[in-house]
């Protein structure tokens, strides 16, 4: 009575999910103005950040409530990098500043400012990480301190405005260049899209590894993963430096396509946002997020021009049906139906 | 002892004034089965807790195969020193399959870097299905553990302290909620993996005591009452008070 394994059984059908959401945004730009594509292009790099809160909280099963910190870090390095390259900001002139200030210096190099872009925010998710995920502070207190850091990030950002701008923000980012040339909105649009498939490719590799088992297995019993031998905050430390690395390689992909940064990009609201995507996608099968992001953006800028601020009631009755109807999320419960094995598996559980 | 490869000395834990382990000072030969009675609430789950790190000694030392390791980290215990446990009731990875839980378990490296380039080879496939073969479930490796019978979860469990390949394997109450008939398939599991290694099992059922033991230590209130062969224990007048009665 050997059973198949359901897991192999997933593949095509996640894969026939890929392919399907792969061709829809590979032809978007067809059936659409310019206008609409620079929106989408908006969006790919919000589906990345989903696959960042995929892997902690659908993978690993950290809750974090402050995936916006590496993201809003990432994009506001990148923001302010690609104004200091070319000038002084206007918003630092208003402060009677003249010349590049110390801390940003390095930034006038856009390769380097790239580069900081995506070592700081792992520099601090990894010392965060050490301090917190050491198995002390479990569950909802990681959600609890991660949404303080979030707060704490945009006050930040919100008061030092001489080098953030403030609540205005840093404007007048440019879309990005290519040897050179300055991508138009089209072509920028399919070189975020690279970036996500490529992001995508990554991370599918990297839970299909040993690692994403182990991941798995902290994610259901972190205790019996450390009775195994595993030193279980290693583990956890990377993941988490893995997804602000993803996390923050959105946020500079967000910047770089919107034009402009502002405080609500390193706030508990985006955070939030990502946690909803990927619960109504589905947790832990990158797909999930992926068409989570997209299905809730996209509702979102229809919505929002239809009926205004009611949006935000709409999403959380959304979010409440999921919750109690498809706790697996819309693309999870389609990836795991199983309607005979599982009524098995019930049996077996009531008879075991 | 003259070869121990387990010794507690004068151990102490302390759970905010309650003494859940009192002076216990504790020798296990090497290659031993070494089983640990008494009644519910007298510390053996807290002594192996202590051994495995997961609980904190407030006095005492513990050497294991030579090395100190008191208050070291469970992780480390459990990789670097050899110490495997199964623990109460099946703790398992319930939504993996039972290869997969066997593959996490299997001796090998536990860094995070060696684990995203991991390739499984043929000597991996060739020892988990030795382990399979033991715990009698080759025809379920790809089933998921959340599927099987209770008995067959604690079994997977002892399949993936074997798989750890560890010296000294530590089983808190292997049969709980198992029938007779698998309690019986689960002492034969254990006098088969005794080959290399040093055992201690915590245990209720005394037939199964019986079974496997060899020396038996009696532990009450935090206390060791009694060591000693199992016919020695059963005829102790002590022992029997306090708990063989009930």
């Amino acid at each position: 009575m050997k059973k198949p394994n359901p897991r192999l059984k997933n593949i095509p059908r996640r894969a026939a999910m890929n392919v399907l959401l792969l061709t829809f945004i590979l032809l978007y730009p067809l059936t659409a103005g310019l206008y609409r594509i620079d929106i989408m292009a908006k969006v790919i790099p919000l589906m990345v950040f989903a696959l960042s809160v995929d892997l902690l909280w659908g993978y690993t099963g950290i809750m974090s409530l402050g995936q916006a910190v590496p993201f809003g870090i990432g994009a506001y390095i990148a923001a302010i990098s690609n104004n200091v390259s070319v000038g002084i900001p206007s918003y630092m002139r208003t402060y009677g500043i003249t010349e590049v200030p110390a801390v940003f210096r390095p930034l006038t190099n856009p390769y380097l400012g790239m580069a900081l872009a995506i070592l700081i925010p792992c520099l601090l998710s990894f010392v965060i990480g050490r301090l917190l995920l050491t198995g002390k502070v479990r569950g909802v207190f990681v959600s609890l301190i991660t949404m303080a850091l979030s707060n704490v990030l945009m006050l930040a950002v919100n008061n030092a405005q001489r080098f953030t701008g403030g609540s205005n923000g840093v404007n007048n980012v440019s879309r990005p260049s290519l040897f050179g040339h300055v991508l138009s909105i089209t072509e920028n649009y399919y070189f975020v899209a690279l970036i996500a498939a490529l992001a995508f490719a990554v991370c599918a590799a990297l839970t299909s590894t040993k690692l994403g088992k182990v991941l798995g297995a902290i994610k259901v019993n972190e205790n019996r993963v450390a009775f195994i031998g595993y030193n279980v905050t290693s583990y956890k430390v990377f993941i988490y430096v893995f997804s602000s690395a993803l996390a923050a390689m959105a946020g500079i992909l967000y910047a770089r396509t919107c034009g402009m940064v502002s405080p609500s990009l390193t706030g508990l609201s985006l955070s939030i946002s990502a946690i909803i995507w990927v619960a109504v996608g589905g947790r832990g099968h990158l797909t999930g997020a992926l068409f989570g992001c997209l299905l809730l953006n996209g509702l979102e800028r229809i919505m929002a021009g239809i009926i205004g601020d009611a949006w935000e009631l709409v999403i959380g009755v959304i979010l409440l049906l999921i919750v109690f109807c498809v706790p697996d999320g819309l693309v999870g419960t389609l990836l795991t139906a199983r309607p005979k094995v599982k009524g098995l598996q019930k049996k077996e559980a009531a008879n075991g | 002892m003259a070869d121990a490869i387990l010794e507690l000395m004068d151990v102490t834990v302390d759970f905010k004034g309650f003494l859940a382990v009192d002076s216990v000072s504790l020798s296990v030969g090497r290659g031993e089965v070494r089983t640990i009675i008494g009644p519910n609430g007298a510390g053996k789950s807290t002594l192996i807790d202590l051994i495995t790190g997961k609980t904190r000694l407030k006095f005492g030392k513990i050497v294991f195969d030579g090395a100190d390791i008191t208050l070291r980290p469970p992780h480390e215990i459990a990789h670097a020193h050899g110490i495997g446990r199964k623990f109460q009731g099946p703790n398992t990875f319930f939504d993996m399959s039972v290869f997969d839980n066997l593959l996490l378990a299997l001796r090998g490296s536990t860094r995070v870097r060696k684990n995203i380039f991991y390739r499984k080879t043929g000597d991996t496939r060739s020892k988990i299905n030795d382990i399979l073969k033991l715990i009698g479930l080759e025809d379920k490796e790809d089933a998921l553990v959340s599927a099987l019978s209770y008995g067959e979860k604690q079994w997977v469990e002892i399949g993936m302290v074997l798989a750890q390949d560890a010296k000294l394997v530590i089983l808190d109450e292997p049969t709980t909620g198992m029938t007779a008939d698998e309690t019986y398939k689960t002492g034969e599991m254990i006098r088969a993996m005794r080959k290399d290694r040093t055992i201690i099992v915590s245990e209720h059922d005394m037939d199964f005591v019986r079974q496997v033991a060899e020396t038996v230590t009696v532990m009450n209130q935090g206390k060791i009452l009694a060591e000693g062969t199992f016919e020695e224990i059963r005829q102790n007048p002590e022992v029997i008070s306090v708990y063989l009665k009930e």
